[in-house]
């Protein structure tokens, strides 16, 4: 067995328990391994051992291993997961299944523009901002209704579900609140907004570091880097 | 005086989000250059300096004015200098990205010592208005961390990187590619 080949099946073990530990069906959950900084033979060997969701930060990085997957016919599913500038919209728009980190009416806009130039149906997420977190990136809660109300009529674009990477604490556990209250905005939300263009069935939340976590309140996407690649990659 | 270092720096991202994300940039823009017209594998060295007085972020001075501005600000207290490095192997496309700290405290400079710098002309391609290996040696107290990042490049990082990575780099200049600011913003 290969180092990466131990490590995935770790967290499938890992994703498999506790899904079973909160009685949610097996496989409801997707694993998105954060490949950002890695090269595109990590990701293929990552892929060989049957992964299909890979997380990206960078457009100009992502673009090379997206037309290469292409190339090379990988059914791969792409997540924009890192904070998008707007004149790079472009290039995001069509490659990526999913953008995760949509937190302002701006890029809503401009990705739904580039969308229908493309003629494509954007599958995207709101990034939600809970909780003091070092970064700007994410809607604030209070936010949310406004932003969504000004989204109505961008027909391009598919809200799918909600993102958030909640602040880091030394103890897992400290998580579990933000993501109860995640799965809570996302019920309030379907309440108020749901439509063919509002869905929101996924939440994408937990990390390596929490994701048994977040999938026991409900997560249904997990973006793991540490855990599969190692920390090989940003040394921070 | 900018308030905002860089004019490509973005206000929806922190500071760590911006410097990683131009030195990425960089980097790629680089690689894409580069790789056209090369067969052999290269390794692309990208990197960004700004200075940081507690919230505030310095770049580049504008003018006289604000280089004045800045070095009024910095003196007499210790200032944070951050340099992001990026490095991308051309052969596996894989990147690594490091900031690297460094604590700089200024003298209490006067009026006239500022203007007598700033009068040399040193001040304006640099990152909070000095330059640690020039003239501005004379403004520094002490340094806490790596001096050479505060010029723009923290070496030993770099080599620490390219060793973790395993990655390889002859000096030979056919097989060294810098794409790099020094102290830019």
């Amino acid at each position: 067995m290969s180092e990466l080949q131990d490590r995935i099946a770790g967290i499938v073990d890992r994703i498999a328990q506790a899904e079973k530990k909160s009685g949610r069906p097996q496989g409801a959950t997707k694993l998105i391994a954060v490949s950002k900084t890695k090269s595109f033979e990590h990701i293929q060997e990552a892929y060989d051992l049957g992964l299909r969701h890979f997380g990206e930060n960078y457009i100009q990085e992502a673009t090379r291993k997206i037309e290469r997957a292409k190339l090379q016919n990988l059914d791969v599913h792409w997540h924009l997961i890192g904070p998008l500038q707007t004149n790079k919209s472009k290039y995001a728009v069509g490659r990526f299944d999913t953008i995760q980190s949509v937190d302002r009416i701006d890029l809503a806009k401009i990705l739904n523009k580039r969308a229908a130039e493309a003629q494509v149906i954007q599958k995207i997420m709101i990034q939600v901002k809970l909780g003091d977190e070092p970064t700007k990136s994410g809607v604030p809660v209070g936010a949310l209704d406004v932003l969504l109300g000004q989204m109505q009529g961008l027909e391009r674009l598919q809200v799918v579900g909600l993102m958030s990477l909640p602040p880091l604490d030394a103890e897992p556990e400290a998580s579990r609140h933000y993501f109860v209250q995640l799965r809570k905005l996302k019920e309030e939300l379907l309440k108020k907004f749901e439509s063919q263009q509002m869905k929101f069935e996924e939440l994408s939340m937990g990390t390596t570091f929490d994701f048994d976590i977040a999938i026991e309140e409900g997560a249904t996407m997990i973006r793991v880097g540490t855990a599969i690649f190692g920390r090989r990659g940003e040394a921070r | 005086m900018t308030p905002n270092s860089s004019e490509s720096f973005s206000e929806n991202l922190t500071l760590e989000e911006n410097l990683t994300r131009v030195v990425m940039d960089k980097a790629w823009a680089a690689f894409s250059k580069l790789s056209s017209r090369n067969n052999d594998g290269f390794i692309v060295l990208s990197a960004d300096t700004v200075v940081c007085l507690g919230k505030l972020v310095l770049g580049k001075p504008r003018n006289a004015r604000d280089a004045k501005a800045m070095l009024g600000r910095l003196r007499n207290k210790t200032h944070c200098v951050k340099t992001a490095i990026c490095l991308l192997n051309s052969s596996t496309e894989e990147s690594v990205i490091h900031i690297e700290s460094t604590l700089v405290k200024f003298h209490r400079l006067t009026d006239a010592e500022i203007q007598k710098y700033i009068d040399s002309g040193e001040p304006f391609d640099k990152a909070g208005s000095y330059g640690i290996q020039g003239l501005g040696a004379s403004f520094i107290k002490s340094v806490d961390g790596d001096f050479l990042n505060v010029v723009g490049l923290p070496l030993r990082q770099v080599q620490r990187l390219l060793e973790k990575k395993g990655w390889n780099v002859r000096t030979s200049r056919s097989n060294r590619r810098h794409s790099r600011s020094h102290r830019s913003s």
